[in-house]
């Protein structure tokens, strides 16, 4: 395994009603894709929200392999002001980076991402799959050290989801990336690694090809993790 | 982008506004309405004065103050999508410090706004009733210290709801403190031996209003700063109580990661 970006060790969120995460431990590896895969509710954005530094665990400890680490969220429609059009959106994005807003780099993804004709349209007004794109635009630009895409998936149609899948194999050569989803189809044959979440507690952390040893596939491996239990 | 760009920054001031559109049209209702109400008080009596005009007038803002500069927190930092805007800023390296200092000077702005606005109306009012208009000075001055007064509660508030994440929980605390500013205010009064010929709910706007309108004594200007901090301390009891969780656990203050 590659040098780790990332690790958390026995971590545990908790609110005062509910135990949301009960000792996770998990690596993320540089220039590597990590899949968070699990139902609804079992964990996986607070994870993610964890690794980003928004909420801190109850306990356990989150380690940094970088000193000074760029990160890119993509949280659904997260992070945009809905009168804002796109280009103003993103330049507010590269703002919070502290990185260069390159017009031509913005055009290029606008026009990429089919969101060019719409550039000024107010974000309210974009559609589910459009505020994704965007969100997916903001996340990449920078260069971070780090990209994490909550449902990166969500509201994408076909093609769509092919140019994410393209973006996520180009961007693993210079990021580490975890994306987080609740349907193995949509991510399968894009991760290095798969962490199964389930109820809050890590029940497979494992390289994919090891996974898809031992059970066959890791679609395989969702099913008996999530399935033949319930 | 340096520091100092960062804290004055511009885009985020902008966007705010945009946010605040609705609060501004709220505002200037609540103010237009208030103020009314108090003038056509004053047309009633027999013989208005510069000084029962400016009363009322000031009184009259001094409410819109506290009111609306509270409403206005939580308008905007509990506002469901600006909780969702901040989160992914915050998550990409943002500091919330910068966040509360745009904040800041939006209040500021706001404040600006209203005190202008207070100006017009007092000499429209005093035009109108066909008396002599107030000193420009002493009326800035009084607008200006009771304004003073909202924007430190305005920042604390600010302080406190950024902390929260559903807007029921901001308006809980909202009401607890607007409960622990009336209780501590007549506690001061009711041990101070000063009486207060009003009923309890309206007691701490009124007697600080009073207080204040006393803009050439200096001495009843500290009167009021006393009963405001009185009412302060309630309110700082409040934070600690109500804020003590998320503190620990949406913990968007420095040192990110352990």
């Amino acid at each position: 395994m590659s040098a780790s970006l990332i690790e958390l060790q026995d971590v545990n969120y908790a609110t005062n009603r509910r135990t949301i995460l009960h000792n996770v431990s998990l690596t993320v590896p540089t220039n590597s894709v990590v899949g968070l895969l699990g139902p609804n509710g079992s964990g996986k954005s607070t994870i993610l929200n964890l690794i980003s530094g928004i909420i801190r665990p109850t306990a356990g400890r989150i380690h940094i392999g970088k000193a000074s680490m760029k990160i890119g969220v993509s949280f659904g429609d997260y992070g945009f002001f809905p009168e804002f059009d796109a280009i103003r959106n993103l330049r507010l994005v590269a703002q919070t980076k502290q990185t260069t807003f390159d017009p031509s780099w913005v055009d290029a993804q606008l026009h990429h991402w089919g969101l060019w004709e719409s550039r000024h349209q107010p974000f309210r007004q974009y559609s589910a799959g459009m505020k994704q794109k965007l969100s997916l635009i903001g996340a990449v630009l920078g260069d971070p050290d780090l990209l994490l895409l909550d449902e990166p998936i969500n509201h994408l149609d076909w093609e769509s989801t092919q140019l994410l899948r393209q973006t996520i194999e180009e961007q693993r050569l210079r990021s580490s990336i975890v994306l987080a989803s609740h349907d193995i189809l949509d991510v399968d044959g894009l991760l290095d690694y798969v962490v199964l979440v389930k109820k809050g507690t890590v029940a497979v952390a494992q390289t994919s090809s090891t996974v898809s040893q031992k059970f066959g596939s890791v679609h395989k491996a969702y099913i008996a993790t999530f399935h033949r239990a319930q | 982008m340096n520091t100092i760009q960062q804290l004055i920054n511009l885009e985020w001031l902008k966007a705010d506004s945009t946010v605040n559109r609705r609060f501004f049209v709220i505002s200037l209702a609540v103010y237009a309405l208030n103020s009314s109400i108090r003038l056509f008080i004053l047309t009633i009596d027999d013989s208005p004065t510069t000084d029962t005009v400016l009363n009322a007038l000031v009184e009259s803002h001094f409410r819109n103050c506290v009111l609306l500069v509270p409403l206005w927190v939580i308008f905007n930092v509990s506002y469901e999508y600006e909780h969702r805007i901040i989160v992914r800023h915050v998550a990409e390296g943002m500091k919330p410090v910068y966040y509360f200092i745009s904040k800041f000077f939006l209040l500021i702005f706001i404040g600006i706004f209203h005190i202008l606005l207070s100006i017009l109306i007092t000499l429209l009012a005093t035009i109108s009733l066909k008396i002599a208009p107030p000193l420009l000075l002493p009326l800035f001055l009084v607008e200006l210290h009771t304004f003073v007064l909202s924007v430190v509660l305005g920042v604390f508030a600010l302080c406190i709801s950024f902390q929260f994440k559903h807007s029921r929980e901001a308006i809980t605390f909202y009401l607890l403190y607007m409960v622990c500013e009336y209780s501590l205010v007549a506690l001061y009064y009711r041990y101070s031996g000063t009486s207060f010929p009003f009923p309890l709910p309206f007691q701490s706007i009124r007697a600080l209003t009073y207080e204040t309108v006393g803009a050439n004594q200096v001495s009843r200007f500290w009167q009021a700063d006393r009963t405001f901090l009185l009412a302060l301390s309630g309110y700082i009891v409040t934070f600690l109580l109500l804020t003590y969780r998320r503190l620990t656990q949406l913990d968007l203050l420095p040192s990110r990661h352990s």
